[in-house]
C-alpha cells in the first residue's frame, strides 16, 4: 500500500466512523481518535518529518487534506447531531396550546354606567359638559324653582321621599338646571346625570333610578334646536335612524313641553309587545325652559331662551340591550352583571 | 278621562277614529286606549225583551218561569232566578245560541222546565263587574231590538291621559273643543233651556269666603219623584265615563259634570238649618262626609255650612247629615265656582280624591255655573217631575278670575319655536280654541276663554299655537359648537377610568339602593348619625346609607346563596351623613367600595386555589390607585374599626389624612349577614382618585445599579413601613429602591420575632459605586436601625 493509499484508507474509515457516530459524545471520541494529540491523523502528521524529502511534500499534502476533510465531516456531523438533539428537546417541551391561559377573571361595568358613558360621549361631541348636583335636595330646587308651587297638581306625579318638611330626595335631575344657571352665565350647555328617587315600587318602578338632564341656554335657542339635538342623540345612541316624533305634553318647568317617541326598534314600528302594539316607544320628555325657571336661575328671559330634556337611563339601557326587567339593575346578581 | 264618540258628536263629527287618536295624542291629549263601549258583540241573539208574565217554577221556590216578548209572534219561555224579574219589566234576553262576553247560552231544562234562553244581568252583558238581578231597561225601550244596537255597544270609547294643566278637558265639551280644533272648527256649546220657576222657595245664601268662592249658584227643587229610574241613555253615558248609576239626582249631577265639567252637589234641604253659608272652617271643626268618614278640619278648609255647622267640604265632598235620601221632600242643588287655590292639596291632605276636587283643583270654567244648574234642573224635572224654585246666583265679581288680554307677536312664535308660522294659521288656531283675537299693529291682542286656567302669558299662547300647528312640522336644526375644553385637564381622571381599572382587576360593578336597613347599617357602622326618611317604602329601606357596605354585603350574601363562591364587587356611589345643623345639613360624599371573597384566582388548571386575604385586596387598591401615578402616597395604619376582625383592619391615609378603611369583615357581622366566607372589604373617598400627578422627567442613570439583600430579624410587632422608612432615611439618595421580598417566621427564630428580607438597589448618577461604598452604606443602615429597635442581621 502506497502512502497515499494508506492515507486514503484512513479517510475512508474515518468517514464511516463519523457517519456512525450517533451522539455528540461518540462524535467527540471519534474526533479524539483521529485528530487528538495521539490520534491517527496526528500520528501521520508526526511521520512527515521522518520521510524522505521527496515524499514529504506529497504525503504532507495528502495528510493535511484528509485532516481538513475529517474535521469538516466531524463539524457537519456535529451540527446534524445538535439539530437532532434540539429537535428532541423541542419535542419534549412541546405543549397543548389549547390549554386555557393562566389568568384571573375580568370584571364588568354596570350596564347603567355603560349607557351613561355612551350618552356622555354623544353629548360631549355636541358641546355639552357633564355636571352633577346633590341627591338630597330641598323643596325650593326640586319643586318651587321649577315652577311647581306647593299643592300644584303636578306634585302628585312625583311620589316624593321626604327627610323633613323641606328636605327631600330629588325626584328628578331637573334641580341641577337652576343650580347651574345661578352659578354660570349663558351660553350654557350641560348634561346632568344621576340618581333620582320616588316612593313607588312595582314591576315597572323601582324607588331609585337614574335620569339624565340636559340644558342649553343661549341667545336664539329654539325648539328647532331642541329637535335637532334630540333626533341626533337618538340616532347616535341606537346607531339606527328610527322615526322620532314630538308630542305635546306638560311639565311645569318647560313651555312648550313635549314627550318624544321613537319608532319601536324591536318591530320597526309594526307593533309588538314592547311598544304595546302602538309602533312607538316613549323615550324622553323635553321642552323650552319656562321663563319663570330662567328667572329662578338669574337668567334674563327677555334676552335668553333655552331648552331642557330629561330621560331615564334604565329605559335606554333596556331598549339598547334588551333587558327585560328593571329590577335586574339593582339586585347585583353576578349572572346578570357578567353579561356587560 | 273617557270619551265616547257618540257623545262627542253632540258638538263635532270626530271623523276617522284611528286618525283622531293620533292627532289628539300629538296635540297633548294622550289617548292610552280605544275600546268598544261594551264587551257584548252578539248583535243577533241578545235582544230587548218584555216579561209578559211570571209564574212560580213548579219545582223550585226561587225560580220563576217567565213568558218573554221579543217582538216576534212566538214568545219565549225562560226560567229565571233573579228576584227583580217581574211582569212588565223590559230587560235583556239572550236566546239559545247567544254569545255573551263570558258564556254561551244553550237550551236547557232547569228542574224539569225547559228554558228557551236567559234573562241577563249587567254583569252577564259585560256592562259591569258585579250586579244584582237582571238588567232593567227603560219601559219604552224597543222590544226585539238588538241590545248591542240599543246601547250602541260597538261604538269606540277613548281613554285619555290628561296632563294636570288641562282641567278644561275633564268634560266631553272640553274634549270636543280639541277635536273641533283638529278639524279646523269651533265647538259651539249646546243651547240651554232655562227652567221657569214653578215655586217661590229659596234658601238664604251667605257668601262669606268670596275669594275662595267667588260664585255660588243654588236652586230649590220640590216634588221630584225619586223612584224614577235614570234613563238608559244617561246610565250608558255615565258607564262609558266610568261611573255607576246611583240614583236619578246623583246621576244627573254626574252627567252634567261629565258633559260640561261643572261638579254639583245636592242637599236634603229640610236638613239644612237656617240657610247656607260659604265660609272657612274653624279650627278642629268636625264634619262627617258622605262616605262615612269623619274629618277634622283647619281654618284653611273651605266649607259649606248652615247656620249651625259645616254641612259639606266645599269642592270635595258633601256631608252625611244633609245627604239626600229616598224620603227627601225638597232638594237644594249647588253649582259653585271654587277657586283652585282654595281646593288644591286639601283632598290629598285628607287622603282622598274625588271627581269634584280633581276638577276644582285644576280649574272649572268660571262661566258655566248657571248653565249647569239649568241643565241639571231641566233634566231632573223632565224625567222625574217636580218644580224648581228661582235661580239664586250669588257672585263676587271682583273675586272671579280675570283674564287680562295677552299680546302675542309673530316674533314671539319664531323666537321660541324657531320656525315661522303663517299668521292666518296662528289666528285660526287661537279662534278655534275659543280665544277672542284682535289684530293690532304690534300683533294679536287675545282674550283667553273662561275655561282655560293654564294661559297667563304669551309663552302659553306660543305653546298653544305650537302644539296645534304640530311640533313635528317644525324643521329640526343641528348647530355645531366649539367644544368645551376647559374641564378636561390632562391630570384629571374620570370615574369611568377608575371603573375600567376595577373591571380589569376582576371586579363587577354593582348599583345598590341609597337607602338601607338601619339595623344592618348600625351593626356595620355604629358611629355617625344616619339620615332617616319620613316616608320610606319599607323599614329595611328607611335610612340613607353612610357607606356602600350595607348594600354591597347584602349583594355578596345574595350571590353566595346563588352558589357563587368567588364574589368580587365594587360600587362608586354617594354616601350621606347628617351634619350638626339639623335637617338642612345633609352631607354627601362619593366613595369607592370594594368587597371580595373566595379564591384569588378562578378555579383553573394552572394556578392553585388559594383563598383571598387582606393583601390581595390591598394590592388591588394600590393597583387602582396607580392611576394617580402617586400610589406611594397611600399609607395604612392598623385600625380597630368595629366592622373588622380585630388585628385585620386598617385606616387608609394620604399624607396623614384619613381617606378610608380596609380590612376583614368581623366573623360575627358576617354571620349576621349570612355570609359564610372570609370577606375583605374597603371603602375610600373617591375624590382622591380623580387627580393624577403628571410625569416629570429625571435624568436616566448612566451607571450600573448595585443590589444588596438584607435579612433582618425583628420583634413581631415591628411594622415593615417603619423599617423601610428608616432604611431610606439612613441610606440617603443613593438608595433607589427597597423591596421586601420575604417574611419568615419560626424554625430557628425566637417566638415573637420574624425575619424580613429586603432587596436594596443603589445607584449613582455620578459614577460607579464601589463595593466599599456600598458596604459602608449598608453598615450605616444597620447601625441606625440598631439604635431604634432590637434588630439582628440574619445570615
Amino acid at each position: 500500500m502506497s502512502a497515499e493509499e494508506s492515507v486514503q484508507s484512513i479517510e475512508n474509515s474515518a468517514t464511516e466512523v463519523i457517519e456512525h457516530a450517533d451522539s455528540l459524545s461518540d462524535l467527540e471520541a471519534v474526533k479524539v481518535q483521529y485528530l487528538g494529540k495521539n490520534g491517527i491523523v496526528t500520528e501521520q502528521l508526526k511521520r512527515i518529518s521522518s520521510l524522505p524529502a521527496e515524499e514529504r511534500k506529497s504525503f504532507g499534502q495528502a495528510v493535511n487534506r484528509i485532516k481538513t476533510q475529517i474535521a469538516e465531516q466531524i463539524q457537519a456531523r456535529h451540527e446534524c447531531l445538535e439539530q437532532v438533539a434540539l429537535n428532541q428537546q423541542f419535542l419534549d417541551q412541546s405543549i397543548d396550546v389549547t390549554l386555557p391561559g393562566r389568568s384571573g377573571t375580568i370584571g364588568s361595568i354596570h350596564p347603567i354606567s355603560r349607557t351613561l358613558r355612551r350618552m356622555e360621549q354623544i353629548f360631549d361631541q355636541l358641546g355639552f359638559n357633564t355636571v352633577e348636583g346633590p341627591e338630597i335636595e330641598n323643596d325650593y330646587y326640586n319643586f318651587e324653582a321649577l315652577n311647581i308651587p306647593a299643592n300644584h297638581p303636578a306634585r302628585a306625579m312625583h311620589d316624593t321621599f321626604y327627610i323633613s318638611d323641606h328636605v327631600l330626595l330629588r325626584t328628578h335631575t331637573s334641580p341641577v338646571q337652576v343650580r347651574f344657571m345661578k352659578e354660570h352665565e349663558p351660553p350654557i350647555r350641560i348634561i346632568a346625570p344621576g340618581k333620582v328617587f320616588r316612593c313607588d315600587s312595582d314591576v315597572t318602578h323601582t324607588p331609585m333610578f337614574h335620569q339624565l338632564e340636559g340644558l342649553s341656554v343661549d341667545e336664539g335657542v329654539t325648539f328647532a334646536d331642541l329637535k335637532g339635538v334630540i333626533i341626533h342623540f337618538i340616532h347616535e345612541f341606537f346607531e339606527a335612524e328610527p322615526k322620532v316624533r314630538f308630542r305635546s305634553s306638560y311639565f311645569p318647568f318647560t313651555e312648550p313641553s313635549a314627550e318624544v317617541d321613537m319608532g319601536c326598534v324591536f318591530c320597526g314600528g309594526k307593533g309588538c309587545r314592547i311598544c304595546r302594539y302602538t309602533g312607538w316607544i316613549e323615550v324622553l320628555g323635553c321642552g323650552m325652559v319656562h321663563p319663570e325657571v330662567l328667572k329662578h336661575g338669574k337668567v334674563d328671559p327677555d334676552k335668553y331662551t333655552g331648552y331642557a330634556f330629561g330621560l331615564g337611563i334604565e329605559r335606554f339601557t333596556m331598549l339598547r340591550y334588551g333587558v327585560s326587567d328593571l329590577r335586574y339593575f339593582f339586585n347585583s346578581e353576578l349572572s346578570f352583571l357578567r353579561q356587560f | 278621562m273617557r270619551a265616547c264618540v257618540s257623545w262627542l258628536k253632540q258638538w263635532v263629527d270626530p271623523g276617522n277614529i284611528e286618525k283622531l287618536v293620533e292627532q289628539l295624542t300629538l296635540a297633548g291629549l294622550e289617548v292610552a286606549r280605544v275600546e268598544p263601549a261594551g264587551g257584548l258583540s252578539d248583535h243577533a241573539n241578545v235582544v230587548i225583551g218584555r216579561i209578559i208574565s211570571c209564574a212560580r217554577h213548579p219545582d223550585a221556590e226561587r225560580l220563576q218561569v217567565c213568558e218573554v216578548d221579543i217582538g216576534r209572534e212566538d214568545r219565549l219561555s225562560i226560567v229565571c232566578g233573579a228576584p227583580n224579574a217581574r211582569k212588565g219589566l223590559v230587560t235583556a234576553c239572550a236566546r239559545v245560541g247567544a254569545t255573551l262576553p263570558n258564556m254561551q247560552v244553550e237550551a236547557a231544562s232547569i228542574r224539569g222546565c225547559e228554558s228557551q234562553g236567559m234573562l241577563c244581568s249587567a254583569m252577564e252583558l259585560g256592562l259591569d263587574t258585579s250586579s244584582e238581578g237582571i238588567v232593567e231597561f227603560d219601559h219604552d225601550a224597543p222590544v226585539g231590538q238588538s241590545v248591542v244596537e240599543y246601547l250602541k255597544l260597538s261604538e269606540p270609547v277613548m281613554e285619555l291621559e290628561l296632563t294636570p294643566n288641562r282641567g278644561d278637558c275633564l268634560s266631553m265639551l272640553g274634549i270636543a273643543r280639541e277635536v273641533a280644533e283638529i278639524h279646523g272648527l269651533t265647538a259651539q256649546p249646546s243651547p240651554v233651556n232655562p227652567v221657569v220657576a214653578g215655586i217661590e222657595d229659596i234658601l238664604s245664601v251667605d257668601l262669606v269666603a268670596t275669594r275662595e268662592c267667588p260664585r255660588y249658584v243654588g236652586r230649590v227643587l220640590k216634588g221630584v219623584n225619586y223612584s224614577r229610574k235614570t234613563p238608559d241613555w244617561i246610565v250608558e253615558r255615565l258607564r262609558r265615563s266610568g261611573m255607576r248609576s246611583i240614583n236619578l239626582v246623583v246621576d244627573v249631577t254626574n252627567y252634567v259634570m261629565h258633559e260640561i265639567g261643572q261638579p254639583m252637589h245636592a242637599f236634603d234641604m229640610n236638613k239644612i238649618r237656617g240657610g247656607v253659608r260659604i265660609r272657612m272652617a274653624t279650627r278642629d271643626e268636625k264634619l262627617r262626609l258622605l262616605d262615612g268618614k269623619e274629618v277634622r278640619l283647619g281654618s284653611d278648609y273651605l266649607v259649606i255650612a248652615d247656620h249651625e255647622r259645616a254641612i259639606a267640604l266645599a269642592g270635595i265632598m258633601g256631608g252625611a247629615d244633609t245627604a239626600i235620601t229616598d224620603e227627601s221632600e225638597t232638594i237644594f242643588l249647588e253649582s259653585a265656582f271654587f277657586s283652585p287655590d282654595a281646593i288644591r292639596g286639601k283632598a290629598r291632605k285628607l287622603g282622598m280624591q274625588t271627581d269634584a276636587s280633581y276638577r276644582f283643583e285644576r280649574g272649572v270654567d268660571t262661566d258655566i255655573q248657571i248653565k249647569a244648574m239649568e241643565m241639571a234642573s231641566d233634566l231632573i224635572i223632565s224625567i222625574a217631575g217636580g218644580s224648581a224654585g228661582p235661580l239664586m246666583d250669588v257672585v263676587s265679581e271682583e273675586d272671579l278670575p280675570r283674564h287680562d288680554p295677552i299680546m302675542l307677536k309673530p316674533s314671539d312664535l319664531e323666537r321660541v319655536l324657531g320656525d315661522s308660522i303663517n299668521p292666518s294659521t296662528t289666528e285660526s288656531i287661537l279662534r278655534n280654541l275659543g280665544f277672542v283675537v284682535e289684530q293690532t299693529p304690534e300683533g294679536w291682542c287675545t282674550t283667553t276663554p273662561s275655561w282655560r286656567f293654564d294661559i297667563q302669558t304669551s309663552y302659553d299662547l306660543v305653546e298653544e299655537v305650537g302644539r296645534c300647528f304640530g311640533f313635528n312640522a317644525i324643521q329640526p336644526r343641528v348647530r355645531t359648537f366649539l367644544p368645551n375644553i376647559h374641564d378636561r385637564e390632562e391630570a384629571s381622571i374620570s370615574v369611568h377610568d377608575v371603573k375600567l381599572r376595577m373591571m380589569a382587576l376582576g371586579y363587577h360593578e354593582a348599583v345598590t339602593y341609597s337607602f338601607v336597613d338601619p339595623v344592618v347599617q348600625d351593626r356595620l357602622m355604629p358611629s355617625g348619625a344616619a339620615i332617616r326618611l319620613k316616608n320610606p317604602i319599607a323599614e329595611n329601606m328607611s335610612v340613607m346609607r353612610k357607606s356602600l357596605w350595607p348594600g354591597l354585603l347584602e349583594a355578596v350574601s345574595n350571590n353566595l346563596n346563588r352558589q357563587e363562591k368567588r364574589v368580587r364587587l365594587f360600587e362608586v356611589g354617594t354616601v350621606f351623613e347628617a351634619g350638626q345643623k339639623g335637617d338642612e345639613d345633609c352631607r354627601e360624599k362619593r366613595v369607592l367600595s370594594m368587597v371580595v371573597c373566595g379564591s384569588v384566582n378562578p378555579r383553573q388548571w394552572a394556578a392553585e386555589e388559594t383563598p383571598v386575604d387582606f393583601f390581595d385586596l390591598k394590592g388591588d387598591l394600590i393597583n387602582a390607585f396607580t392611576l394617580t401615578r402617586d400610589a406611594s402616597s397611600l399609607t395604612f395604619k392598623s385600625s380597630d374599626h368595629p366592622v373588622f376582625q380585630p388585628g385585620q383592619g386598617a385606616e387608609i391615609l394620604i399624607e396623614g389624612q384619613s381617606i378610608g378603611f380596609i380590612g376583614k369583615l368581623h366573623p360575627a357581622r358576617a354571620k349576621q349577614l349570612g355570609i359564610d366566607a372570609d370577606l375583605f372589604m374597603l371603602e375610600v373617598d373617591m375624590q382622591h382618585f380623580l387627580h393624577a400627578k403628571l410625569p416629570q422627567f429625571i435624568d436616566v442613570p448612566r451607571f450600573p445599579p448595585v443590589h444588596r439583600d438584607l435579612a433582618l430579624v425583628v420583634d413581631e410587632k415591628v411594622e415593615v413601613t417603619f423599617i423601610e422608612d428608616k432604611i431610606r432615611l439612613s441610606a440617603g439618595s443613593l438608595l433607589k429602591s427597597v423591596i421586601l421580598f420575604d417574611v419568615f417566621r419560626g424554625r430557628n427564630l425566637d417566638r415573637n420575632t420574624k425575619s424580613m428580607a429586603f432587596g436594596l438597589t443603589f445607584q449613582s448618577n455620578l459614577g460607579n459605586l464601589t463595593a466599599h461604598e456600598i458596604d459602608d452604606l449598608v453598615e450605616n443602615i444597620i447601625q441606625d436601625l440598631k439604635t431604634r429597635i432590637n434588630v439582628e442581621l440574619r445570615e
